[in-house]
């Protein structure tokens, strides 16, 4: 009998226990992706002309970012959000991901276009651009969906639909980790703490 | 004046008539030529973020309370420093962030319109000059049945 009370208090315990100390150690907001997934091959350039590519990822932890230097509100509104993020784990003394802005407009997102943009945020982000296939490698191997559309009316001075379009795509931030796999996923709204909470859990930090 | 701010936080002038004191009216002396303009549509909070290197395209910011008793429709913007400036509204549809140019804002009768980030914004492109955070630059706003009202915008890094 005693044994019986004792298993039964056992599975209680283990009941309230465990999960409580694994719910501590989930994210929040973001999704974890407990069998993370490899990411696809692709071959892209840095802002600083480099050959990048899924190798580039290996040994530390990244979170990419999808968006086109002609975007004016939601890229920097993310791309000033994440230098934040990355502030804000170093200052807790934390190891800090790299981030790599994707470039989702390889038409007008030259690597000297990136090369001015890209670094204006933080000097240590990376930006990639390159063959629109090559990206479209990377965005179709993570699930971005993006699309171009045109915006309506044309500009003064500028060549028809040439410029004078926008791109749809996806606003998550993708977390990969040191073996270059897919790990987490961050949705919009972008909040600066809520960002950093569920990194450093994900990344066994926390 | 409608309202100008300098920072992020409300620091304002506000256009109301009869003004409380004699005092005001000689502070506010410069500032009422301005006033002039449509009574009862205040702004606040306005600000154009400022633009990385190479980006042509900028995004400005406001809040527009329209305090009358009819709504006001927000027909376009015009700014000297800028080829053109559009409306444009951000939107989020299955995890997609998608900017379209809107014709027209309409603001109910005593509704506040927040142009923010993420949200509706004015797209402002091909800046004339390189602006920089610091500089302040003249957006017209244009109302349908509305003077025009003009305002002093404050470019800021938005970092």
């Amino acid at each position: 009998m005693l044994a019986v009370v004792a298993v039964a208090g056992g599975i209680v315990a283990a009941r309230f226990l465990v999960p409580a100390e694994q719910a501590a150690l989930e994210p929040v907001n973001a999704t974890w992706l407990h069998a993370p997934r490899p990411l696809p091959e692709f071959e892209l350039l840095s802002h600083s002309g480099q050959a990048f590519g899924k190798e580039n990822l290996a040994g530390n932890w990244s979170i990419l970012f999808f968006g086109f230097s002609n975007c004016p509100d939601v890229c920097p509104t993310t791309l000033s959000t994440l230098n934040r993020v990355v502030g804000e784990i170093a200052r807790q003394g934390k190891r800090q991901p790299r981030v790599v802005f994707v470039s989702v407009d390889p038409m007008r997102d030259s690597v000297d276009m990136l090369a001015a943009y890209v670094p204006y945020f933080n000097p240590d982000f990376i930006g990639l651009t390159g063959e629109l296939a090559s990206i479209q490698d990377l965005t179709r191997g993570l699930g971005v969906a993006v699309s171009y559309s045109p915006t309506g009316q044309a500009v003064p001075g500028q060549e028809g639909e040439q410029q004078n379009y926008t791109v749809d795509h996806s606003s998550a931030l993708f977390l990969v980790d040191p073996d270059a796999r897919l790990s987490g996923i961050f949705s919009a709204p972008h909040i600066t703490e809520q960002i950093v909470d569920d990194y450093l859990i994900i990344t066994g930090q926390k | 004046m409608t309202t100008i701010s300098s920072s992020p936080d409300r620091n304002s002038v506000r256009c109301r008539w009869p003004l409380r004191a004699a005092t005001a009216i000689f502070f506010l002396l410069p500032w009422l030529g301005a006033c002039a303009r449509p009574a009862g549509i205040e702004t606040a909070d306005a600000w154009i973020r400022e633009a990385p290197p190479g980006a042509q395209r900028l995004a400005g910011y406001l809040v527009i309370d329209n305090k009358l008793s009819t709504a006001i429709t927000l027909t376009g913007v015009s700014s000297d420093a800028f080829a053109t400036v559009q409306i444009h509204r951000t939107t989020m549809h299955d995890g997609v962030s998608r900017m379209r140019m809107i014709g027209e804002l309409v603001i109910g009768p005593g509704q506040a319109q927040s142009l923010s980030p993420g949200g509706t914004h004015l797209m402002l492109i091909d800046p004339q000059a390189k602006l920089v955070a610091g500089d302040f630059v003249r957006l017209v706003l244009h109302f349908a049945d509305q003077p025009d009202l003009a305002l002093q915008v404050p470019v800021k890094t938005g970092r």
